[in-house]
């Protein structure tokens, strides 16, 4: 199976069923994945950042998928010019780990991950699986042929 | 085996690390000194032919951007400014030093020197943001910050469940973790490694104390910055291992280098919008 790397403030989308979409080492970014099993397609999304208004952040034309208040819509927007049926999806959010002492406005994992449930929420979308949290990196890899989604924390044995 | 023991056994290991090629040391002096010429640098790689065919290279690689081809280090220096030179040299060095895969945290072949690499870049940006006296050190501290791993790492493998259930379990920090099991953690071995070296005591000082163990230790703005850059570099997931995010974040260090409510807000988009420059000088430095 070849696996196709997704960068950061970036996405990508499959239907290839040979391929499988990864988000490396995931610290406090958060990635997205949907897919439709209907048309065996899926994309993922990783962002960096809660919120580009409150940072008076002026370039989202330029970097949409840096802050997930940008991020999402365009994601869930994009997913759909690709053919992704918006009924059929199955949606994971992975990573927003914190270092300890990261509390507040300092907690940029768990406020991205709030952010990802909310502006889901808002659409009608309730994640089907979540790994959120912690001081851990994560590797999510998503796999086109079934959907199939498997987390691999560093220093451990990969699960699912 | 006992703490002790094994704390013997570890600094006794500091003697069979490899040591660092002698011109690496000779160019972080010229470095740190303002008074260094730049023609004395520019001898200095002359000598070594593969150092300075690679920095040719890499001078040479579109991420530089030059209308003509560079032919010699002296003209390099000209062109570029003798502080760049430097960091493209001593990420080059490096490199042969921090490449290989180090199982005991996890890390597969080439992470750890992407983190060094990363962060030091980082570093220099953070330090010329907030007008920093000693860029260049602040630059070299955080490429050998964890030097001390080289060292550590078979312990850590061989007591990876130990120190990993301090960490799970008992939200001990990663380096308090080694210290509990090993005796010694990976900075405090860094900062002996630095001076057996006969880095500064300086740097051997920033090294030893990059995770910031101590408050006070928030006084020394060039030790902010490290750790700063460190931090970020972990929340990215940057040539990160088994230690991942097991460090103990401070808000204070945002307020002592004057980032506001938002500050790692601003840290983190400061480097998202650096990102491409900063993987564009890496290609550049791995075309070999
Ligand atoms: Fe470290």
């Amino acid at each position: 199976m070849k696996t196709t790397v997704v960068d950061v403030s970036d996405v990508k989308f499959s239907r290839d069923t040979e391929e499988a979409l990864m988000a490396p080492s995931l610290g406090s970014c958060v990635a997205v994945s949907a897919y439709d099993a209907h048309n065996r397609a899926g994309g993922l999304m990783i962002f960096m950042l809660p919120n580009a208004e409150e940072m008076a952040f002026t370039a989202s034309d330029e970097h949409p998928f840096m802050f997930a208040d940008t991020a999402i819509p365009h994601f869930l927007q994009a997913a759909e010019s690709y053919g992704l049926e918006a009924t059929a999806l199955t949606v994971s959010v992975v990573g927003g780990g914190q270092m300890l002492g990261q509390t507040g406005r300092s907690n940029v994992g768990g406020r991205n991950y709030t952010m990802a449930r909310q502006l889901l929420a808002r659409v009608g979308i309730t994640p089907t699986h979540e790994d959120v949290g912690g001081r851990h990196n994560r590797t999510l890899r998503l796999r086109i042929a079934d959907g199939g989604i498997e987390v691999k924390v560093a220093g451990q044995s990969p699960e699912r | 085996m006992t703490t002790d023991m094994s704390l013997d056994a570890i600094i006794d290991d500091i003697d069979t690390l490899e040591p660092i090629p002698q011109i690496t040391t000779q160019l972080i002096d010229i470095a740190q000194d303002p008074d260094s010429a730049l023609s004395e640098a520019a001898v200095l790689i002359t000598h070594d032919a593969a150092l300075t065919a690679n920095l040719l290279r890499t001078v040479n690689s579109a991420y530089f951007g030059l209308r003509r081809k560079i032919e010699s280090v002296q003209e390099a220096v000209v062109l570029l400014g003798l502080n760049t030179i430097l960091d493209v040299v001593l990420l080059q060095l490096t490199a042969s030093r921090l490449k290989a895969a180090q199982a005991g945290y996890d890390l597969a072949a080439g992470e750890l020197w992407r983190h060094a690499a990363v962060s030091a870049i980082l570093a220099r940006k953070f330090a010329e943001r907030v007008e920093a006296q000693n860029i260049n050190r602040i630059f070299t501290c955080t490429l050998l910050k964890d030097i001390g791993k080289l060292v550590l790492n078979q312990y850590v493998y061989a007591s990876g469940e130990e120190i990993q259930r301090l960490v799970c379990q008992d939200e001990y920090c990663f380096h308090d973790a080694e210290r509990e099991v090993l005796g010694i953690d990976h900075a405090e071995l860094g900062g002996r490694i630095a001076e057996r070296w006969l880095f500064t005591p300086d740097m051997a000082r920033v090294i030893r104390y990059h995770h910031l163990p101590d408050e006070n230790l928030l006084e020394d703005t060039d030790l902010c910055i490290v750790y700063l850059s460190d931090c970020v570099c972990s929340m990215m997931g940057i040539g990160t291992g088994r230690d991942g995010l097991s460090y103990r974040f401070s808000d204070q260090v945002l307020e002592r280098l004057n980032y506001g409510a938002n500050g790692l807000d601003q840290l983190i988009m400061e480097y998202a919008l650096m990102k491409s420059e900063i993987d564009g000088l890496m290609a550049s430095l791995s075309l070999g």
